[in-house]
């Protein structure tokens, strides 16, 4: 990882392309961290039907699962992360102002 | 027993599990997923994992395990002293774990709507890169406690054995039950998951635990019914004792062998059956080890090969005392004619003792066995336990067309019948009985034959004496009846009535 990207919030969402929880996931985890983290914020989705080895290294089992990387203690919150609040209160991430 | 095989278009896959084949009919529904349901402990997950490992030794078809409980490095673990050789495998490619199981130290939340898309996803990534036909799951209550929502995890189990199908896989799922007899699973779906139901049991009985197996349910198909004992064996994992299933298919032979007492073979009408199951039955001290010992020098003498399964004295103890009737066995072993197995009942459960048995049968592949004393075994069975056993050995010592000599101890001294003999009395083919007579206060022995499948016998009961060359046959009691009801009796010069009464305790 750059330099840069080192401090920044590190976030993977791993997805069905096709299912209905996805898109609502993608939008409200899009919608949030463009609201409250700004530029200090790394997102990456993942399709597991394309990724299934990284759905395997992560050992996820259902999706929608969004996972905090970084920083550590790893955290995860599973469902289709309706309640923009709830996701910032579950991965007690920081506001950025 | 077996049931006429119901015409079908569901093939079966043959597991390769000891004697789990003979007992479903040709091994688990193909491209179908079956249920395995069974108390803690009771060996669902070996059972799991043997059904992959059997598969990539049989033809190197690979094999996934979903593991939603153990760590793979516990599992790993745990079944190493089978030899199975899990991490090899994995680096051949040839089985993989799909990891379901808890991660500790990571903080999850569950909250609204989602699906198991990724663990699908994760198993047709395993099946296509190992190229498996066999999936197995373990285990269901895991993924219940994992995720709180009934509802969508059921709806997501059945999307998952969906996709399985699909693959074209067979699959096992287990899942926990809380009793031995009663619902099939906890959650009360399991059994709706899978066309298929086995049920394992570990049933603590009389102080002795005993493992069954029980084909509950095969859909569109033919299995076995009722519970077969099994056990796991340690470098092998499951083994099935088929027992009764064991069909009754065994040639009948004409040929007769010695008993290795001359009079003994006239009143047999030439000898025994060279595949039958002779039981001798008597008191302590009246003469079955000596017979036993007969019997084999019987078969030495011809340089047929012979087995002796000891489970009442030890080797020390059985050389000394065919010694003492002019046989050597220390030779016989030394020539290689010869092998004694000495063991303490307690040493395992009833379905090892079998086990091995058959096992060293099918190692030293004698002409002649004999087991001294089958009654000793009774100490460590149930009742029901002892019967399987029974049925188990003889049926597989006719199978391998040998012949079988047991002893059995009654426990009265005079006569009567033991629990062994009301159990397998009617599966021997012949009953040999000793008897202590008093006779003018003086203890006699006497020997008849009860029963003599398929031959002309004597019926008397003569007596016979022991002596530093063996047992020598005399001459019939004459004026004394009740021998066998264990009440001898002396009457004077009334042969009638001494008939008479000696037919009815033929009955005994």
């Amino acid at each position: 990882m750059s330099e840069i990207g080192k401090d920044k919030i590190r976030l993977m969402l791993f997805i069905v392309s096709q299912s209905k929880y996805s898109e609502r996931a993608i939008r409200e985890i899009h919608d949030v961290c463009e609201n409250n983290l700004k530029n200090n914020y790394i997102l990456q989705v993942i399709d597991v039907i394309e990724r299934p080895e990284l759905a395997e290294k992560y050992r996820i089992i259902a999706t929608p699962t969004l996972v905090r990387l970084h920083p550590e203690p790893p955290r995860r919150l599973i469902g289709d992360l309706s309640d923009g609040q709830k996701i910032m209160e579950v991965l007690k991430l920081p506001v950025s102002k | 027993m077996a049931n006429q095989p119901i015409k079908s278009k569901i093939v079966k896959l043959e597991t390769k599990i000891d004697g789990f084949d003979h007992i479903s009919i040709g091994g688990l529904p193909k491209g179908r997923t079956t249920l395995l349901s069974g108390t803690a402990g009771s060996a669902k997950t070996v059972f799991a994992i043997q059904f992959l490992v059997e598969g990539i030794r049989a033809n190197g078809s690979g094999g996934v395990f979903v593991t939603f409980e153990e760590s793979p490095p516990d599992i790993k673990l745990n079944t190493e002293g089978f030899g199975w050789e899990i991490s090899e495998w994995e680096i051949e490619g040839k089985f993989a774990f799909v990891d379901a199981s808890p991660q500790i130290g990571v903080e999850t939340i569950v909250s609204g709507e989602y699906d198991f898309g990724a663990l699908i996803a994760r198993v047709e990534h395993a099946v296509k890169k190992t190229q498996a036909t066999r999936v197995s799951l373990d285990s269901l209550s895991a993924i219940f406690n994992q995720f709180k929502d009934d509802q969508i995890v059921r709806r997501e189990l059945f999307r998952l054995v969906g996709a399985l199908k699909t693959l074209g896989v067979t699959s096992i799922i287990t899942a926990e039950r809380t009793q031995e007899y009663g619902a099939i699973g906890r959650y009360g779906v399991e059994e709706f998951v899978a066309d298929n139901v086995i049920i394992l049991r570990n049933v603590l009985e009389d102080e002795k635990r005993r493992r069954t197996m029980e084909i509950l349910k095969y859909r569109g198909t033919s299995h076995q019914k009722g519970e077969w004992p099994f056990t796991i064996m340690p470098d092998k994992g499951i083994v099935v004792i088929p027992l009764s299933a064991i069909e009754l298919g065994q040639k009948s032979s004409n040929i007769r062998i010695s008993s290795g007492v001359s009079e003994l073979d006239e009143m047999c009408g030439g000898g025994f059956f060279r595949d039958s199951v002779i039981l001798v039955s008597g008191a302590t001290g009246t003469g079955k080890t000596l017979m036993s010992t007969h019997f084999i020098a019987g078969g030495t003498a011809k340089m047929e090969r012979c087995l002796l399964f000891a489970f009442e004295e030890s080797r020390e103890q059985l050389f000394r005392n065919a010694n003492g009737w002019g046989v050597d066995f220390e030779k016989m072993e030394n020539d290689g004619v010869l092998k004694v197995e000495a063991r303490y009942p307690e040493t395992a459960n009833l379905e090892d003792h079998l086990l091995n048995i058959q096992r060293v049968i099918d190692e030293f592949k004698p002409m002649r066995v004999a087991v001294d004393s089958l009654s000793a075994l009774e100490r460590v069975s149930t009742i029901k336990g002892f019967r399987e056993f029974v049925i188990g050995l003889t049926s597989f010592i006719k199978h391998r067309e040998i012949t079988g000599f047991l002893t059995s101890t009654t426990t009265s001294l005079m006569g009567g019948t033991s629990i062994t003999e009301g159990h397998i009395s009617t599966i021997t083919d012949s009953i040999i009985l000793l008897r202590y007579v008093e006779m003018y206060g003086e203890m006699q022995r006497g020997v008849t034959i009860l029963k003599m499948r398929g031959s002309m016998h004597d019926k008397s009961i003569r007596q016979f004496s022991i002596d530093g060359k063996g047992m020598h046959v005399g001459k019939t009691f004459r004026n004394v009846v009740g021998i066998l009801a264990g009440n001898p009796q002396h009457v004077d010069n009334n042969e009638e009535i001494q008939r008479m009464d000696g037919l009815f305790s033929d009955d005994k």
